[in-house]
């Protein structure tokens, strides 16, 4: 009995320091990541927002940043966790080190570039109104009449533009996509301001509502976000994401995730989230 | 060593100091915590004109709604009460599938399926007018509970009594029952009130820009999570500590009828 136990011992003990000196020797040959944790690079994204950042039929994240997250992951041999927080929680679990960097098609703002370092872009968006085929706005000049309500998503890039630009449009200010469309649909808000593709999407769902894009906007590029204190790892993911680009990687990931979309997007003649970077 | 010889001041003595070691080792925790997270604060934020104004407006929203909810939710929930105890099978079933739908279900569910179907197909379309209805109706079941409770636990042999010592109907009502009836309830309706007040943060998710909503739109505008919410933290205890007070003052009052 006691013997075997301590076989036993011996055994775990030995696969214990085999497996710790592996780890060793595989840091030091490749160029270790900038991480809080070594060997682990803890990524946060909110799962809300496909096929971008998604959960697949297990539950797990899928689309086309935890695909840009592996690869960043794979390149430097780092383990991969991906965290998922709701959009107003990301910023804040990146001050507070809770995860290394934000990947979550988030468009660079002056607002938050105060608070963290943005990656160089590797996609850009434009926005979309979606509205009621027999509402008040047909085109985006209509936007400039008085009395609108447009219905934002807290946090979000159409928010910041209507509360800036359209000072003449009272906003409800609402937490989820779900409840923008609903005000929308129901006639309680004249227009929803959002990216083309979820607007396409809602478009689908409703009957009776259209898609109106935003020419005046600038079309804004999205980008990784890094703790200001960490510039290391945000030089280690510009490298990362030059040579990606440059192998064509997010034409694979559009043919991947987003083929129908960018039909969808040629034939409605709005620019192509990575037109810059593929 | 000053000997306080007073046993009165002794006791306030003690009282104040005990205040000041709980105030001390209560603040000190949050202190080490945001020290220990390493969190910095910056509140420079509110010296921002429009984020100020939008705080007070805030702030007198949920007041408003609170007290508004307070009124109308009273009136419910005695209403809910009566029915309850009433005679008449329909009234009874009635109260009793209101108030155990609303106490079995969360209030997140309640505020969308209330502003966004019952209220559209009756064109309830206000939002405050939605939220007060809303929060009302939720808070009015927790009400009628109180009030169910402590109607019952009256004793009937009182009523007999009183009907034995010659007292009228309305009588009875006002020297036996009304003044029990406010000792047992008074306290926990007090209660009550401070959770209308907490409560009605939930109506942020259909915009209506009472004061946790205000918190969420300046947090999105400055991203300093943590001083927006321990703001929001001090501003709904300035609202709800004077209520605590006030219960605990009429559970003293009258502790008599216990």
């Amino acid at each position: 009995m006691n013997t075997k136990i301590l076989k036993g011992l011996v055994l775990v003990c030995g696969i214990a320091g085999l497996s710790s000196c592996g780890g060793n020797t595989t840091s030091e040959v490749v160029n270790s990541m900038a991480t809080k944790t070594n060997g682990i690079l803890k990524v946060g994204m909110e799962l809300a927002y496909p096929p971008f950042e998604t959960k697949d039929d297990n539950g797990d994240p899928t689309g086309v940043s935890p695909d840009l997250a592996q690869a960043f992951a794979d390149e430097y041999d780092a383990e991969l966790e991906i965290e998922n927080i709701a959009w107003d929680g990301l910023i804040p679990s990146l001050q507070t080190n809770k995860v290394d960097v934000i990947i979550s098609s988030m468009s660079i703002n002056e607002d938050r570039a105060k608070v963290v370092n943005f990656s160089d872009s590797y996609a850009h968006s434009t926005l979309s109104l979606f509205v009621r085929t027999d509402g008040k706005i047909k085109t985006e000049a209509d936007l400039d009449q008085a009395g609108l309500v447009g219905a934002v998503r807290l946090g979000n890039i159409g928010y910041y533009y209507m509360d800036e630009n359209y000072t003449n449009i009272t906003l409800t200010k609402l937490d989820n996509v779900a409840s923008c469309v609903t005000e929308v649909m129901q006639g309680k808000a004249d227009f929803f301001i959002y990216d083309p593709l979820t607007c396409f999407d809602n478009q689908e769902l409703n009957e009776g509502s259209s898609v109106i894009s935003l020419t005046k906007y600038d079309p804004q590029p999205w980008a990784a976000a890094f703790n200001q204190s960490n510039t290391e790892l945000l030089a280690q993911f510009n490298t990362f994401l030059a040579q990606f680009i440059a192998d064509d990687g997010f034409t694979a990931i559009t043919d991947k995730y987003l083929s129908e979309e960018k039909a969808e997007f040629e034939a409605a003649g709005i620019e192509w989230f990575f037109d810059e970077a593929e | 060593m000053i000997k306080i010889k007073n046993k009165k001041t002794r006791n306030i003595l003690l009282s104040i100091l005990n205040a000041a070691l709980v105030a001390i080792v209560v603040i000190g925790f949050i202190w080490v915590s945001l020290l220990l997270s390493n969190t910095e604060l910056n509140f420079t934020y509110l010296s921002t004109a429009r984020y100020r104004n939008n705080l007070w407006g805030g702030f007198l929203m949920t007041l408003e709604i609170s007290l508004a909810s307070l009124a109308l939710s009273l009136i419910i929930g005695i209403i809910s009460a009566l029915f309850k105890i009433s005679k008449v099978k329909f009234l009874r079933y009635f109260s009793t599938v209101y108030v155990e739908f609303i106490r079995g279900t969360p209030l997140i569910m309640q505020i969308f399926l209330f502003y966004y179907i019952i209220g559209t197909a009756w064109g309830i379309d206000q939002k405050f007018v939605a939220g007060v209805l809303i929060l009302s109706i939720f808070e009015g079941a927790y009400i009628a509970e109180i009030l169910r409770g402590s109607i019952l636990s009256l004793d009937s042999t009182q009523i007999e009594a009183a009907k034995a010592v010659g007292l009228t109907k309305s009588q009875t009502l006002k020297y036996v029952t009304l003044p029990q009836l406010t000792a047992r309830t008074l306290p926990s309706l007090t209660g009550q009130f401070s959770s209308i007040v907490k409560d009605s943060s939930l109506l942020s998710l259909i915009a209506l820009t009472e004061l946790t909503q205000v918190t969420r739109e300046i947090s999105a505008n400055t991203f300093l999570l943590f001083e927006n919410y321990l703001l929001l933290g001090v501003l709904y205890l300035l609202l709800t500590l004077p209520i605590s007070l006030l219960s605990k003052y009429f559970e003293k009052r009258y502790s008599y009828a216990n």
